[in-house]
């Protein structure tokens, strides 16, 4: 039998924990301690550990694997708090990163912010103008040296960035994607210059070793943000290996990437941990998916400010952001992509001047002041207050109990700021408030999905966070799905997620190949380069499972491959059917899937292989999977849920208006349990609500399986 | 007359709601208008993206797109750009197509039709500005429009690109399609596309841009009429129309709320005749009164000088997406949901036979660039407005309007031939504000999403390498807010067969941006086309005279040898050999405020940044700082500028005097060809 895994998400608030534990599950939460995330990470597993009667010390003792995902790198950014770097680049080029191809102010912002251009900022560099030197060389777009490096010229250049007090180099030039000579020219003098003993830990960061993708300011980006983010990671995790050893552990410690997989603190990019919790959360989907035997899953995260959703297809999590904004800075690290809008309980409703119409977010009331019913002050109506007064949360039982709501506050915030100004009364403004947050939720899914090519309805939505299964149903009804899942340890997900995740690293490669012309109808069939190129990604993946102790036969590899019609600017991913090509049938093979995708995506008469097909670049993702848990699973116990009936209150439903609706204890519900809607279910860390048309059952693996049993109004 | 509706232009505002339109207003309750006005909001988006990711024109990078669901009148109602103007410049195709095809059997309105317009006669802005347009029919009843519109690469005119400098009538231009029909039963008709690709250089893209567009109007259509069919095609008219009526309705209480007065604003542009026509400056003006009454804002063009034998010309129609539209959705009324109905304020007046209201024949396919300068002098007026009422958050100096636009083609080291347009147009400068500097480049100024681009996707997927690429220095309006940098680069011709370059360009001799209250405007701009010269051998022995900056190429002249054109930005079509290169510069932003009441170390700092010149900060700011350390003398400084200011009192004198020495240096019997009678164009 395997030992206890731990999975720990460093939220920006709170730090979760979940446990696997001789096939038992514990969780565990704590606040986040940003001045050392070590303490609140250990808080949160002696508070797991206590849901199993035991100790840090024993759980500890009896684990194989801890994994966690953070937010450290992202309070860094917030916080400023990176050193001082220098970024030596191509002469001529200095400003790559202050164009920030012209639209970097608006990377990162709503698109309501985006369009008041008038008040267009862009974000502060992280490295000034004045720490970026250009060197005289170049390298031209086929790796061929058009200048060669001036040595006197970089050893200069390098004085004047050390007299600035640069405290680590970035080196990014032109086309070092292509040939990576000069920047290695370039670390080396600096390592002749300014041996260990002067610049200390000072990182050096050559570009072409963080990325091999074209673009010079996305990778420059990147390698900015690496280094920039480094010390502060490292500095933090190091510590939290060194005391989780004094504690007695002494078992493999994996970071988990936004990519979708992990590695040990040495393998990993500060860059690679950006929103690792809600994509570990998405991973934590494709489990479900997997129990459930149901490929397309929509995870759904509703939390205080924010609304987190993501797509799952063929019970693969596989859409990837290919250039995601990192704070306000658009970075070439394709991250699993986990989408997020301004929509939560703490949304702020209004009536804007149009005057005839209610508005809910993108503004957030927080946690303080909060909503209106916290009673801290907040006056502005927002979602959970109209949860509130519409009856589905119980204002002596929020957070089971641990948080008191007062109504009052509720009815008169909505009263003052939404009834009055639009002449109803206060129950249909709370309704139209949750109308109007429920589909903004649901419409802004659906968009996502139908661009990724499928259709919603054949979906089934898995729904987590504080506030998830209080509005499912209400944006399930925008999407038109007909079953929605939630977890008994909702609160806690993202940790979940981590413990169904494997190890997972990719590589990348930018060179373009022409496979198909059509003037002369032929296939690609020259695959030297081309095999070569998969052969250098394989070998820095081979060299990277080694240096982690694995098998590589162990590992899983694919290939996939950006591609594109004539002169488009924008690609799809294609899967190769092998990594190494051997013949023309190869290459026609992958343009047949790359038009079968792209007439999925935009429609049968969209394909236009006249305009030829080309591939720009490849990707290789090696896999290498560890040993999971399965989910028990429990033998039904009758449909009956009176045993779990609380008692009844005054609930208003869109169509029935108030009315008196049955209320259920979450944890007093047996395996087989049904119950059908109008209901309110509610555990102690969240209120399921379940309108009439829709069916809760507790299934064999204890989650809630929501279901449509008629029509969608 | 060729079909042409002399009507059209009354047919720029919204049409009034009809009755069913009334009816199916007044049954949406708060939350349905909100959720289905999302919706909407929603289809456009979705549709802009599904247009942005199948284009095969740079556009679809650069976000020269735009996309939009139109009511079944044809008013524009819920926009996703891009640029505003390609979102709202369906309307006047649309109305073109409900009035003269409805009931003309030859042609019809059907559903699964699509019509195609590029012509500005018939409504459309520019030839390369293509646009798609799609009935949406629920059970037999017109209930909305789709529209699509891409920027082409091409258009097949007497030069590649789409923008023909040289044109002199609408002849030159290439194609220019009045609304005809492109698809029947959802499909591209093949005669139709094969008539099109055969008249233009770039084939493929435009195929792309042809499905492209298509596939933006069939999803808008797809997701309406699912809302349709889920909550009645009632609410879908009702809301379409509704979002129109309230905009419009918000726009003019804010409009109401504004004080009441005149304002009045001229913009120069210096039209450069092409080399082949004889060269030379031509000095024409815009002219723009905005009398602000009530509710009402009237821009008047009156005294704008006649049309000219440029494609520069503009009708008026295309004022309203490019410069009021663009006023009003980015900068009056950012927070309004966009529709037509923000724009509704505006009354226009042009007097027939100037620029902005030429005769049929005339070339336009350059006329963005005067759109531009119109909306520089609304964004003037505007601004004077909004301070007078203490509305100052949201006023901001001027955009530059020659944005730059460089054509090139030729073939590539494939020997794979290729046209494409660089997305350095969206590197200029955005203006100062009445509380910070402008944004350094920032994008194309009526673009939301534009880009520009990387050097190294521009040398594999654009065919041309660059030299160097910079933020430029002194390049945008100094003043105690200064305007944002715009970009500063040299294409390269590398490796590839063949290459062609053209550049549309101006303002070599005037300014692209006026300032405002007392700011600077931006610099005229320059182009410096090298060939030649020793820049191979330069490159193979790492010269330290490789230029790395436009000041560079001048000073290095000597030693590069070959021949070096300085000039304006404009630049005629020709071949480039190896090594040859053309340098030049986007436009950045107009300043505000007097420059001596900048603050002195964001002086030093824009210094040290290379963003301000050693000589404009001792010159125009006034200040005395330590070149080494930049470190600000402001006891010095505080002298320097207070002299300025006794100096300028020196300088001063009755209005009379100084417009009659003002008036003394009108150009004299050159460079008024255009401009009409001096000095009120009359």
């Amino acid at each position: 039998m395997m030992g206890a895994t731990i999975d720990v998400d460093i939220g920006g608030t709170f730090t979760d924990c979940f446990v696997v534990w001789n096939d038992r599950y514990g969780k565990g939460k704590a606040p986040t301690t940003h001045y050392q995330a070590s303490v609140g990470f250990k808080n949160a597993i002696v508070a797991a550990a206590e849901s199993f009667g035991s100790s840090l010390e024993d759980l500890l003792a009896d684990t194989d694997l801890i994994r966690y995902s953070t937010t450290i790198a992202t309070n860094t950014l917030i916080e400023k708090t990176g050193p001082r770097l220098g970024l030596i680049t191509t002469a001529g080029f200095e400003d790559v990163m202050l164009i920030g191809r012209g639209r970097q102010w608006a990377d990162g912002l709503t698109p309501a912010e985006i369009r008041n251009q008038a008040r267009a900022k862009k974000p502060e560099p992280l490295i000034p103008r004045n720490m970026i030197v250009g060197v005289r060389e170049r390298i031209d777009f086929d790796g061929d040296v058009m200048v060669p490096l001036d040595r006197d010229q970089v050893l200069e250049k390098l004085q004047y960035l050390v007299n600035k007090g640069a405290m680590g180099f970035v080196v990014s030039l032109l086309w070092a994607c292509m040939n990576p000579e000069h920047e290695r020219e370039i670390r080396d003098i600096i390592n002749e210059e300014y041996p260990d003993t002067y610049l200390g830990n000072m990182p050096i960061i050559l570009s072409s070793d963080v990325s091999r993708k074209r673009g010079e300011y996305l990778r420059t980006t990147t390698c900015i943000l690496d280094a920039y983010l480094h010390r502060d990671l490292a500095g933090q995790l190091t510590s939290l290996n060194e005391e989780l050893l004094d504690d007695g552990y002494d078992k493999p410690l994996m970071i988990i990437h936004g990519t979708g997989g992990m590695s040990r603190l040495s393998h990993t990019a500060a860059v690679d941990t950006y929103n690792s919790g809600p994509v570990a959360g998405l991973l934590g989907g494709t489990e479900i998916s997997r129990i459930y035997e149901t490929p397309n899953v929509l995870i759904t995260d509703v939390g205080g400010t924010s609304f987190d959703f993501g797509v799952i297809t063929g019970g693969k999590a596989g859409f990837y952001d290919m250039f995601p904004t990192i704070e306000r800075w658009r970075v070439q690290t394709p991250l699993l992509e986990v989408k997020t809008i301004g929509a939560g309980g703490g949304s702020i409703a209004r009536v804007p001047e149009t005057g005839s119409r209610i508005t809910v977010g993108p503004q957030s009331a927080g946690s303080m002041p909060g909503p209106a019913c916290y009673g801290l002050g907040g006056k502005e109506p927002t979602v959970t207050d109209a949860d509130l007064v519409l009856g589905y949360i119980d204002p002596g039982y929020y957070l089971g109990g641990k948080k008191k709501l007062d109504p009052r506050k509720a009815t008169r915030a909505i009263r003052e700021k939404i009834a009055d100004p639009l002449g109803i009364d206060v129950l249909e403004a709370a309704m139209s408030i949750k109308r109007v947050v429920d589909s903004t939720m649901g419409y802004e899914i659906f968009k996502e999905v139908v661009l990724k090519g499928y259709d919603p309805r054949d979906f089934v939505l898995l729904a987590y966070g504080g506030a998830g299964a209080t509005h499912c149903c209400g944006f399930a009804d925008a999407l038109e799905v007909e079953k929605i899942l939630t977890f008994p340890y909702s609160s806690v997900f993202c940790a979940f997620g981590g413990s169904v995740m494997d190890i997972l690293s990719v590589y990348e490669s930018t060179a373009p190949y022409a496979f198909y012309d059509h003037l002369t109808d032929s296939y690609f069939c020259e695959f030297e380069d081309f095999n070569h190129s998969v052969e250098e990604m394989l070998h820095l993946a081979f060299r990277d499972l080694k240096g982690q102790g694995l098998d590589v036969d162990q590992a899983v590899f694919t290939l996939e491959l950006e591609m594109r019609y004539g002169t488009q600017h924008f690609t799809e991913y294609v899967e190769s059917p092998r990594g190494l090509l051997a013949s023309e049938d190869d290459s026609r093979e992958i343009c047949e899937r790359f038009t079968e995708k792209y007439k999925s995506l935009y429609g049968e008469s969209a394909a236009y292989p006249e305009g030829g097909i080309e591939v720009l670049s490849q990707r290789l993702k090696a896999l290498y999977p560890v040993p999971h848990h399965e989910f028990p699973t429990y033998e039904p116990a009758g449909a009956d849920p009176a045993a779990a009936l609380k008692g009844t209150r005054g609930v208003c439903w869109d169509g029935l208006g108030l009315s008196d609706t049955r209320i259920y204890d979450a944890a007093l519900l047996r395996c087989g349990n049904e119950v059908p809607g109008p209901a309110i279910i509610e555990t102690d860390d969240t209120t399921c609500v379940l309108p009439e048309g829709w069916r809760y059952t507790l299934d064999r693996y204890l989650n809630g399986a929501i279901e449509r049993v008629s029509e969608v109004k | 007359m060729g079909g042409r509706d002399l009507d059209m232009s009354d047919m720029i505002t919204p049409e009034p709601p009809t009755v069913d339109e009334v009816r199916c207003m007044e049954a949406l309750s708060p939350a349905d208008l909100e959720i289905l006005g999302h919706r909407m909001q929603m289809i456009a988006l979705e549709a802009n993206e599904v247009l942005m990711r199948m284009s095969g024109s740079p556009a679809g990078l650069a976000g020269d797109i735009g996309s939009c669901v139109y009511t079944a009148e044809g008013d524009p109602a819920a926009a996703a750009v891009g640029i505003w103007g390609h979102a709202f410049a369906g309307q006047l195709p649309i109305k073109y197509i409900l009035k003269h095809y409805a009931d003309d059997p030859s042609v019809g309105i059907h559903d699964g039709d699509a019509f195609f317009c590029n012509e500005a006669l018939f409504g459309g802005i520019h030839p390369p500005d293509m646009g798609t347009f799609m009935p949406i029919f629920h059970e037999g009843r017109l209930i909305a429009w789709a529209e699509s519109m891409v920027h082409a690469t091409d258009t097949g005119a007497i030069e590649m690109g789409g923008i023909a400098m040289n044109a002199k009538t609408r002849y030159d231009e290439g194609l220019k399609m009045a609304p005809m029909k492109l698809a029947e039963n959802f499909m591209i008709k093949g005669d139709v596309a094969t008539m099109m690709e055969n008249m233009v250089r770039d084939q493929a893209s435009l195929a792309l841009d042809n499905k492209a567009r298509l596939a933006a109007c069939m999803r808008i259509r797809q997701r309406v009429l699912e809302v349709a069919e889920k909550k009645g095609a009632d609410a879908v008219v009702g809301c379409l129309r509704r979002m129109i009526e309230e905009g419009a309705r918000v726009a003019r209480e804010r409009v109401a709320a504004l004080n009441d007065g005149t304002y009045r604003q001229p913009v120069f542009m210096n039209l450069e005749r092409p080399e082949s026509q004889g060269g030379g400056e031509q000095l024409v003006r815009i002219m723009l009164s905005i009398r602000k009454k009530g509710d009402r804002i009237t821009a008047d063009f009156s005294g704008t000088s006649p049309e000219a034998e440029s494609p520069l010309n503009l009708y008026s129609h295309v004022i309203h997406p490019f410069g009021t539209g663009y006023v009003c959705c980015s900068h009056l009324f950012p927070d309004l949901p966009p529709s037509l109905g923000l724009t509704e304020i505006v009354d226009l007046v042009v007097e027939p036979g100037s620029m902005v209201c030429p005769g049929e024949e005339a070339a336009v396919g350059a006329c963005p660039a005067t759109a531009f300068a119109a909306s520089q002098a609304i964004f003037c007026c505007i601004a004077r407005m909004m301070f007078d009422s203490d509305l100052r958050e949201n006023l901001v100096s001027t955009y530059p309007y020659m944005t730059l636009y460089a054509v090139w083609g030729g073939l590539d080291r494939k020997g794979n031939y290729f046209v494409s347009f660089g997305a350095d147009i969206n590197a200029g400068g955005f203006p100062a504000r009445s509380d910070m500097d402008g944004v350094d480049t920032a994008g194309f100024n009526v673009a939301t999403r534009s880009d520009c681009g990387e050097v190294e996707d521009a040398d594999i997927i654009q065919g041309m390498s660059y030299l160097f690429r910079r933020q430029g220095t002194d390049n945008f309006g100094h003043g105690m807010y200064r305007g944002g940098a715009g970009i500063e680069f040299a294409y390269l011709a590398h490796k590839s067969m063949m290459t062609v370059l053209a550049c549309v360009g101006g303002c070599g001799k005037f300014s692209s941006a006026p300032g405002i209250f007392g700011g600077y405007s931006v610099p005229p701009l320059i182009g410096v086309k090298v060939q030649g010269s020793n820049i191979l051998d330069m490159f193979e022995r790492g010269d330290e005279n490789l230029p790395t900056s436009i000041e560079e190429v001048l000073r290095s002249r000597d030693v590069l040898g070959g021949t070096c054109r300085v000039s304006s930005p404009m630049l005629e079509m020709a071949g480039l050999d190896e090594g040859d290169f053309f340098a030049t510069l986007q436009g950045g932003g107009a300043g505000y405020g007097d420059a001596i009441e900048r603050e002195p170390e964001a002086v030093a700092r824009d210094v040290e940044a290379g963003l301000v010149s050693g000589w404009a900060a001792r010159n125009v700011y006034k200040l005395v700082y330590d070149p080494e350390t930049f470190i600000v003398d402001e006891a010095a400084t505080g002298e320097l500028r207070l002299a300025a200011r006794e100096e300028r009192k020196r300088r001063g004198r009755p209005y009379e005097e100084f417009a009659l020495e003002w008036d003394a240096k009108r150009p004299e019997g050159v460079g008024l060809d255009y401009y009409g009678s001096w000095p009120d164009c009359m």
